[in-house]
């Protein structure tokens, strides 16, 4: 209990290394009540984040506002107005998720007290951070979107012939799909995600629209880097979060042994009918 | 238990992996929050244990204290199940 109690705060700047690691050993000397949950460059910010309170930062954060911006050495003003926002006893709405913990345990068995207190935090973040609309599979991919051949060169040609339906319609550009191939070249095949199953996708640096989904099945399986591929499924993100459902979905579909094989020998109409139901 | 799922760009694979994670977590009884990222983030994380790919792995060792468990295909529930119980 003791650590729950304790404000968790998150260190912001420009790379999310050298500046956070200093401010980190300034604020724990100076400030025991707070516990450092992690340090980020602005980026990684939304994606990455372990429930927090509060995120110091060097840098001007203005989408968000429970942002407090201090120098990378701390200032006498910083560190006294720190004292002011990081008293033990905070407003109501920031200990809302530990008060309704409280009163659950009272009326209730709780089986897992941490994942709990998680799902409360989710529940009660501020506006400003609840994620954006969640698009189920059904809305990301339509029969436009699918291509079905017998055969392609190498896994590049592969990856550019998926991306041109999304190209076309303009949701998403080169830069993205060039990303994608980057990513390859820089980490490795992991993007096979199952036997003959490659999810290409970039991370989302504008160039995407809208969050999207196309597929290029070719009969013929082509080499990535070691491993024979069939299925291509273009994955365009605009955040880190807002294709959870549509991807949850899709792992179903592609988790199961038949339908994946039967992916690999449909037509576009019967791959589209696959994704589809897989709600 | 606290435990990352890691890839390139942190958005896709990443989260797939995660998903992974979380259903065997589930089978094996074991509570754990597992979160998803990129790679240079994860790097010095301090966490449980770390579940990426084998080519990034060799980036992330060096910098953390925890396990780092190498999955070849992501979807993978059984690798990532054998694998886990490996080191647990």
């Amino acid at each position: 209990m003791e650590e729950n109690q304790k404000q968790r705060v998150v260190l912001v700047c420009p790379q999310g290394r050298a500046v956070a690691h200093m401010l980190r050993q300034q604020l724990q000397k100076n400030f025991p009540s707070i516990e450092v949950v992690g340090t980020y460059s602005i980026n990684q910010l939304s994606s990455n984040a372990a429930p927090y309170d509060l995120i110091i930062s060097t840098m001007d954060i203005p989408h968000l506002n429970n942002v407090i911006k201090v120098d990378p050495f701390l200032s006498v003003r910083d560190i006294k107005y720190l004292q002011e926002v990081l008293r033990p006893s905070q407003n109501f709405e920031d200990q809302l998720d530990l008060k309704i913990l409280e009163l659950v345990k009272k009326y209730a068995t709780v089986h897992d007290e941490q994942k709990l207190q998680i799902e409360l935090q989710e529940l009660l973040k501020p506006k400003e951070r609840k994620e954006r609309y969640q698009p189920m599979l059904n809305e990301v991919i339509n029969i436009d979107r699918i291509q079905v051949i017998d055969e392609i060169s190498d896994w590049k040609e592969a990856i550019k012939l998926a991306s041109e339906p999304l190209l076309n319609e303009g949701t998403i550009d080169e830069d993205y799909v060039s990303a994608m191939i980057g990513g390859v070249e820089k980490y490795g095949p992991y993007i096979v995600l199952a036997d003959e199953f490659a999810l290409p996708h970039a991370s989302n640096q504008g160039g995407v629209k809208e969050i999207a989904i196309s597929v290029l099945v070719t009969k013929k399986p082509v080499d990535l880097l070691g491993q024979a591929v069939k299925v291509f499924m273009v994955l365009a993100t605009i955040d880190n979060q807002s294709h959870l459902k549509a991807l949850a979905s899709l792992t179903e579909v592609i988790g199961d042994d038949d339908l994946l094989a039967a992916i690999k020998d449909g037509t576009k109409e019967e791959i589209l009918k696959i994704l589809e139901g897989g709600e | 238990m606290k435990i990352l799922a890691v890839c390139g760009f942190g958005v896709g694979s990443s989260m797939i992996l995660r998903m992974s994670v979380e259903k065997v977590c589930k089978d094996l009884g074991i509570s754990a929050t597992v979160e998803n990222t990129d790679v240079s983030s994860a790097q010095g994380a301090q966490v449980d244990y770390i579940f990426t790919s084998e080519e990034l792995a060799s980036q992330l060792r060096g910098t953390v204290s925890c396990p780092v468990i190498t999955i070849k295909k992501y979807m993978d529930k059984e690798e990532v199940k054998t694998k886990f119980q490996e080191v647990l």
